[in-house]
C-alpha cells in the first residue's frame, strides 16, 4: 500500500484522545483486574472470619499500607514506562521504601521476640498458600495491564513487563489481605515479597513475549 | 527537527482533540522526516525503509495516548522511530548490516539533543540586543533573505548584515565561555 493511502486511512474517523488518557487506561485496567481478583477471592478463600475484630488492630492495616504503598510507587513507574521518551528517574526509590520500612519493622519484631518464637513469626500458619495465592490473584490484573500497554509505547518491554508484574501483584496482595489471617510484619515482608518477586520475574518473561511492538 | 517542533506539536494536539485534517498533515510531514531519518541510518535498504516508515506511522497513530502534551512532540515521535529501527535491525537480522559509524546514532537521543541545543541557543539569544537577535532569527533560523529581514525589522539592509555578524560573534563568545565554565 502507498504511504499516502495509509495516512488517509489512519486519519479517517479519527477519535479524540482525552488529556489523561494514559492514566485513565491504566486505571481502568487496574480497577477491572482488581475487581476480578476480589471476586475470585470471595469464590475461593473468602474473607477472613474475624475481619471485624482484626480491623481494630495495627498489623491488619500494616498489610494495606505496605501493599498499597508498593502499588502507588509501581503505578508511577509503569506510567512512565508506557511513554517512549521518558525515563523513570528516581521513582525506583519510592518503590524501595515500603520494602525497606517493612524489612526494618520485621527485623525489629524478631529481635524483640524470644528466640524460640522467631520461626513461628516468619512462617505463621499460612506460609504455603500466601505467595501462591498472590501470584494467582495477580493474573487478571496483569492481563489488564498487558491490554493497556497495547495502546502505549513501552520501549523497554522486559522492564515494563517486570514492573507490571510488581504492580499487579501488589494489588493482588491488597486483595489477599482481606483473607490473610497473619498478624506479623515478619510474615508479610517475607511471603508477600516472595509473591511479588515471582510476579516480577514472570512479568519480565511475559513482557519480552507480549510487549514487543 | 527543532525548527518544526512547535508546528508539529500544534498539529499533534489538534489531532488529539479529534481534528482529522491536522492529523493527516502531521502524519504526512512525519512520513517525509522519517524517510530521511531512516535513509541516513539504513543505507541501501530503500525497500525496507518505506515499510518501516509505514510501521512507524501506524505506531505513532495507535499509541498516541502515550504522548504527554507537556513534552516535546519530536522527542516522542523519534523515540518511537528509534525503537522501530532497532526492532527492524533485530527482526531482519542478518539481512541488514549496521554501518559502523552509525552505531552511536542508534543509541543517541538526537531529537532531544537537538531540542536541548535549541533551548540553550534560545536562552543565549535572549541576552542579545533586539536588532541583533531579530536579524539572526530571521536570516539564520527562519531562512529569510537580508531584504525581507530589513522590511520586517525596519532596519537597513547593511544594518541587518552588521547585526547578524556582531550577534553571531557575541553568541560564539558566549558559547565558548559556557564551555570553559563547564570545563
Amino acid at each position: 500500500m502507498q504511504t499516502d493511502q495509509l495516512i488517509d486511512q489512519l486519519s479517517q474517523g479519527l477519535r479524540p484522545v482525552l488529556r489523561h488518557a494514559l492514566a485513565a487506561r491504566l486505571g481502568i485496567a487496574l480497577t477491572l483486574g482488581a475487581a476480578a481478583a476480589f471476586a475470585f477471592l470471595l469464590a475461593t478463600l473468602g474473607v477472613r472470619p474475624d475481619f471485624g475484630a482484626a480491623s481494630a488492630t495495627a498489623p491488619f492495616w500494616m498489610k494495606w499500607a505496605f501493599t498499597l504503598g508498593v502499588a502507588c510507587a509501581s503505578f508511577l513507574i509503569v506510567r512512565r514506562l508506557g511513554q517512549p521518551d521518558v525515563g523513570i528517574g528516581w521513582r525506583w526509590l519510592g518503590l524501595i521504601t515500603p520494602f525497606a520500612v517493612g524489612l526494618m519493622m520485621g527485623i525489629g519484631e524478631l529481635m524483640l521476640a524470644p528466640p524460640e518464637q522467631r520461626g513461628a513469626l516468619v512462617l505463621g500458619r499460612t506460609a504455603p498458600i500466601c505467595s501462591v495465592a498472590i501470584v494467582g490473584l495477580a493474573v487478571p490484573v496483569f492481563a489488564g495491564l498487558i491490554w493497556a500497554f497495547g495502546r502505549l509505547a513501552p520501549t523497554k518491554p522486559v522492564v515494563a513487563g517486570a514492573m507490571a508484574g510488581v504492580l499487579a501483584s501488589s494489588l493482588a496482595a491488597s486483595v489477599y489481605a482481606f483473607t490473610c489471617p497473619e498478624q506479623t510484619v515478619a510474615f508479610m515482608i517475607t511471603w508477600y515479597t516472595l509473591g511479588m518477586a515471582a510476579c516480577a520475574v514472570a512479568g519480565a518473561f511475559a513482557g519480552k513475549r507480549w510487549l514487543q511492538w | 527537527m527543532t525548527a518544526s517542533e512547535p508546528r508539529l506539536k500544534a498539529l499533534m494536539i489538534q489531532g488529539l482533540e479529534g481534528d482529522a485534517a491536522a492529523h493527516n498533515r502531521l502524519l504526512g510531514e512525519l512520513a517525509r522526516m522519517l524517510r530521511s531519518y531512516y535513509a541516513k541510518r539504513m543505507a541501501g535498504l530503500t525497500a525496507d525503509i518505506e515499510d518501516l516508515v509505514q510501521e512507524t506511522l501506524i505506531a505513532v497513530h495507535t499509541r498516541r495516548e502515550s504522548y504527554d502534551r507537556n513534552r516535546a512532540f519530536t522527542a516522542w515521535a523519534f523515540s518511537i522511530a528509534r525503537y522501530k529501527m532497532v526492532d527492524a535491525f533485530r527482526s531482519r537480522g542478518t539481512r541488514v548490516a549496521i554501518p559502523i559509524e552509525d552505531i552511536d546514532d542508534l543509541f543517541a537521543d538526537d531529537a532531544s539533543d537537538g531540542i536541548a541545543a535549541g533551548v540553550a541557543i534560545e536562552r543565549l539569544m535572549a541576552e542579545l540586543p533586539a536588532n541583533q537577535r531579530l536579524s539572526i532569527q530571521h536570516t539564520k533560523i527562519e531562512g529569510l533573505s537580508v531584504e525581507e529581514t530589513a522590511n520586517r525589522t525596519g532596519l537597513s539592509a547593511s544594518n541587518v548584515k552588521i547585526s547578524v555578524h556582531r550577534g553571531l560573534k557575541a553568541l560564539m563568545a558566549r558559547v565558548r565561555k559556557g564551555d570553559a565554565d563547564a570545563n
